[in-house]
């Protein structure tokens, strides 16, 4: 345990010792900003509604650039470097390192999205939200962060190049947030009926996103998410171990 | 991080020899067949939570009672125009309002098996839209020449029934329009109301020559009766009968006056059973044509009310049939012959915005009342029961005594004593009720309907204190126009009615479905700001035209003064007094704009300062400690 939670310190520090975390922070805060009052048009003259759905709807599209920003690196580049081998001469086993990485990460990325708090607080001061919706909209962003990250660990774990980890991380999560979603959902409903339709869909992020940004925490879609995590886990760890047995 | 255990094909230690492993391959696929697997699982499983403030997405309980009872298959084909591109942009609301209509619209196909929802995107000139069209479905046209389509139709055992459009106006009703929908196709037959009235308000069809005694008089009945009865089987109880009519889904009872002990008991049995009923008392009713009693003291005049507190007050509620409520505020002003216009405080009228109870069906939306002389609802407290306002008159208000009606009227009511106190003219007690009698009166027979004491089931017991307001007279305008009669509504009593049996007549399942929430939030701070600045503005532009009234008026007076033979003569005071009075035109209509761009301002910058909060200032703190944090490191 001791090995974990040291290794977790090391990352975590590391990001805020790295003048490319204030970068990414400060980007992603404005991009998301950005997003909320120009593109949604959360003002409207006044004529705004008192909620985070103009914040929430870009996050999907957001985490699909900012969240392989940071995966890439967290295997890709100790493998290039041989860093790795010095991590893996110290006691500690390949879940808690996956872990420890994968949560030092998620956790950082955690620390960005709560910095948005000023929006909910500036919704408080214009009117009467509702609170369930906006919680659950953090919630289940949070998680959908994990799932994005989750899936790019295991890319990153596969190659050394981050470059190439950053790419895939974007392929794959890309095609998990297109499947459920308005236009492509539409095609695929005339091309295969409403059915196929439905039950691709349901393989994508946008589903279970939406509901939770409705103020629904239903029980499966906190499994999809949290089970997207595990599986990208399980897998990033049979790699990595994979990787240092040969 | 004990599932990660679970799955993970380590012991948590180092690798196991090469040769005793899977492959990464096979493991990678034994992965994903697994989260596949769980996924699909649990998407059988429905537990969740709904967080909204008002469970927008939840269905209320009377609702699934109601799915609960389908026994066939009900299909609800939503018409939703969900692909419609260029919709204007005034039409968005629109458009997210039909989302939200379909959100809801999936609800009852989650909690039902028997419930199947079928989402119809129609396409203009479809043969979707021909479908739609052919339920009866109204498409909302909009500038581009399109029409939007918002409704739905229910398929029930061959019975259909029809939302032509969802109203967005009633998005608080959105569940209790659909179920009642779903709860109308189910049924097969017509509600049927039984009237027992004291005051002919029930269409009597009959050839005067061909009368018999003991046979109803004909009498031409009352419009609001006449419009019912295309809805609903009405069936009428005479005054003398001694039970009621088997299966009714709804009572009304109108002026009871003298009713017969047992017909008494059996309405006190059908609402401790669990009917609902709708009970019209009234102090003073002009439609009621009782004549002073013969060889009476004339000073006494007629007894025009009625009366069933002996009832009403063992379910919680009295009106005293001797009282007339009064209202100061909402006097009507009516024409009393030579003493010309004259505020009359027994005529109350009273507006949406005052007094009407929101949170109702039945009076949530209307939006002007007129009461004739009606009574005040008083509550008695009794347990189980609970009595909800639906109409109230507010302010100051009073009563008068019947019989200072009948002579001078309008000085009698320059004495009543007037209060600040709400008085409740329209309301309905929900609960379960206790009988009003110890046992059954005597000649009934309990064998097939025992005696029942204290009610079990849920009901509701709606009062209205007046009879007037739906007498044709005072709802409705009807004039004769080549032959057609034209009905023009005067106010919303109609709808009052309408809407009380539509929703009493309903399962109590149906009654139970509270009002739902909006889903609108607006920035209610701009909206006071708004409100503010136009209060300001309103009182500054008074202000102003005043000013320019006053200049105006001047000026009529100097140019009047000085007109000889015809012609205005324009002395160079008149000229001096004109340049004045122009020049205050110009700086008031100047001052006007002003105050009304200090609104936009107010509001524009509110919206700038927020824009800048958000965007720049915490990236600006995340800056400042980044460069705080690593250059104290690097020290």
């Amino acid at each position: 345990m001791r090995n974990f939670s040291c290794i977790m310190k090391r990352e975590l520090v590391g990001y805020f010792q790295s003048p490319i975390a204030y970068v990414f922070i400060i980007t992603f805060l404005l991009a998301s900003m950005g997003c909320t009052f120009y593109l949604s048009d959360f003002y409207q003259n006044g004529e705004g509604s008192a909620s985070l759905e103009g914040f929430f709807v870009w996050h999907p599209w957001l985490y699909l650039f900012f969240i392989p920003a940071i995966g890439m690196r967290l295997w890709a580049e100790e493998r290039h470097t041989g860093s790795i081998e010095l991590l893996f001469t110290f006691p500690v086993t390949y879940v808690e390192a996956v872990l420890a990485k994968f949560i030092a990460a998620w956790f950082f990325i955690g620390i960005t999205l709560a910095l948005s708090v000023t929006l909910p607080l500036t919704v408080g001061y214009l009117g009467d939200p509702d609170t369930g919706p906006i919680l659950a909209g953090y919630l289940g962003s949070f998680l959908m962060a994990g799932a994005y990250l989750s899936i790019t660990c295991v890319m990153s774990s596969l190659t050394k190049s981050q470059v190439v980890a950053f790419i895939l991380g974007v392929i794959v999560n890309f095609a998990l947030a297109i499947i459920g979603f308005g236009v492509f959902a539409e095609g695929v409903e005339r091309l295969l009926g409403v059915a196929a339709a439905d039950t691709l869909s349901y393989l994508g992020y946008s589903p279970h996103f939406q509901n939770m940004l409705r103020g629904i925490v239903e029980v499966r879609d906190l499994v999809y998410f949290l089970s997207i995590i595990g599986a990208g886990l399980v897998l990033n760890g049979l790699i990595i171990e994979d990787k240092q047995a040969q | 991080m004990t599932s990660i255990e679970k799955k993970s094909e380590n012991h948590g230690g180092r690798a196991m020899p090469v040769n005793k492993r899977p492959s990464l391959a096979a493991s990678a696929l034994m992965v994903l067949a697994i989260t596949l697997g769980v996924n699909v699982i649990c998407g059988f499983v429905r537990v969740r939570a709904d967080l909204t403030e008002e469970n927008l997405h939840t269905l209320t309980a009377g609702t699934k009672s109601i799915l609960d009872k389908l026994e066939d298959e009900l299909i609800i084909k939503y018409y939703f125009s969900r692909s419609l591109g260029n919709v204007p942009r005034q039409f968005y609301g629109i458009k997210s309002y039909g989302q939200k209509v379909e959100e809801l619209l999936q609800e009852y196909d989650n909690s039902s098996r028997n419930v199947t929802v079928q989402i119809v995107d129609v396409e203009p000139d479809s043969e979707h839209e021909e479908d739609a069209t052919k339920y009866g479905i109204q498409g909302i046209p909009l500038p581009t020449g399109e029409k939007f389509y918002m409704g739905m139709v229910a398929l029930y055992t061959g019975n259909e029934k029809v939302v032509p459009v969802f109203d967005p106006t009633r998005v608080e009703y959105m569940e209790y329009d659909i179920t009642r929908t779903l709860d109308e196709v189910r049924k097969t037959t017509l509600p049927k109301v039984g009237v027992l009235a004291g005051l002919p308000v029930v269409e009597v069809q009959g050839m005067p020559m061909m009368q018999m005694p003991g046979m109803p008089q004909p009498q031409p009945g009352w419009l609001f009766m006449k419009e019912l009865a295309k809805t609903y089987k009405v069936e009428t109880i005479e005054p003398n009968a001694e039970k009621l009519p088997a299966d009714l889904n709804l009572l009304m009872v109108i002026h009871p006056k003298n009713l017969p002990e047992k017909l008494v008991y059996a309405i006190d049995q059908f609402v401790v059973k669990g009917g609902h009923v709708i009970v019209m008392v009234d102090p003073y009713s002009r439609s009621d044509e009782t004549q002073p009693p013969p060889g009476g003291n004339p000073m006494m005049g007629a007894d025009k009310s009625s009366d069933l507190n002996r009832l009403l007050g063992k379910w919680g509620a009295e009106v005293a049939p001797d009282k007339i409520a009064s209202s100061k505020k909402f006097a009507s002003t009516v024409s009393a012959g030579p003493e010309g216009q004259v505020s009359l405080p027994t005529w109350i009228g009273l507006t949406g915005d005052e007094g009407l109870n929101k949170d109702s069906v039945i009076s949530g939306k209307l939006e002007s009342l007129r009461f004739i002389e009606p009574g005040s609802i008083q509550k008695k407290t009794v347990e189980g029961v609970e009595l909800v306002p639906l109409v109230k008159v507010g302010g100051q208000t009073g009563e008068m005594n019947t019989f200072d009606l009948q002579f001078a009227y309008i000085e009698n009511t320059k004495k009543i004593a007037w209060k600040e106190e709400e008085r409740v003219l329209v309301g309905i007690l929900n609960g379960k009720f206790k009988s009003t009698f110890e046992k059954a009166p005597e000649g009934v027979d309990t064998k097939e309907n025992a005696f029942v004491k204290d009610g079990t089931t849920e009901t509701s017991v709606m009062i209205i204190a007046d009879t007037d307001f739906i007498a044709d007279d005072y709802w409705v305008n009807q004039m004769n126009f080549f032959g057609q009669t034209l009905v023009r509504p005067l106010n919303d009593n109609f709808n009052l009615v309408a809407n009380a049996i539509e929703f009493l007549s309903g399962t109590h399942d149906l009654i139970s479905i509270r009002s739902r929430g909006k889903f609108e939030r607006p920035f209610t701070l701009v909206k006071k700001l708004q409100q503010d600045a136009q209060e300001k503005w309103q009182a500054e532009e008074q202000r102003l035209v005043q000013k320019l009234q006053e200049a105006e008026e001047g000026l009529t007076k100097l140019t009047g003064a000085k007109v000889e033979e015809g012609r205005l003569i324009l002395t160079p005071e008149i000229e001096e007094q004109i340049k004045k009075f122009r020049d205050e035109q110009v700086k008031t209509r100047q001052q006007l704009r002003a105050v009304r761009r200090d609104l936009r301002r107010d509001v524009d910058s509110l919206g700038k300062w927020i824009t800048f909060v958000n965007v720049a200032v915490i990236p600006v703190l995340v800056a400042v400690f980044g460069v705080w944090f690593i250059s104290r490191r690097r020290r």
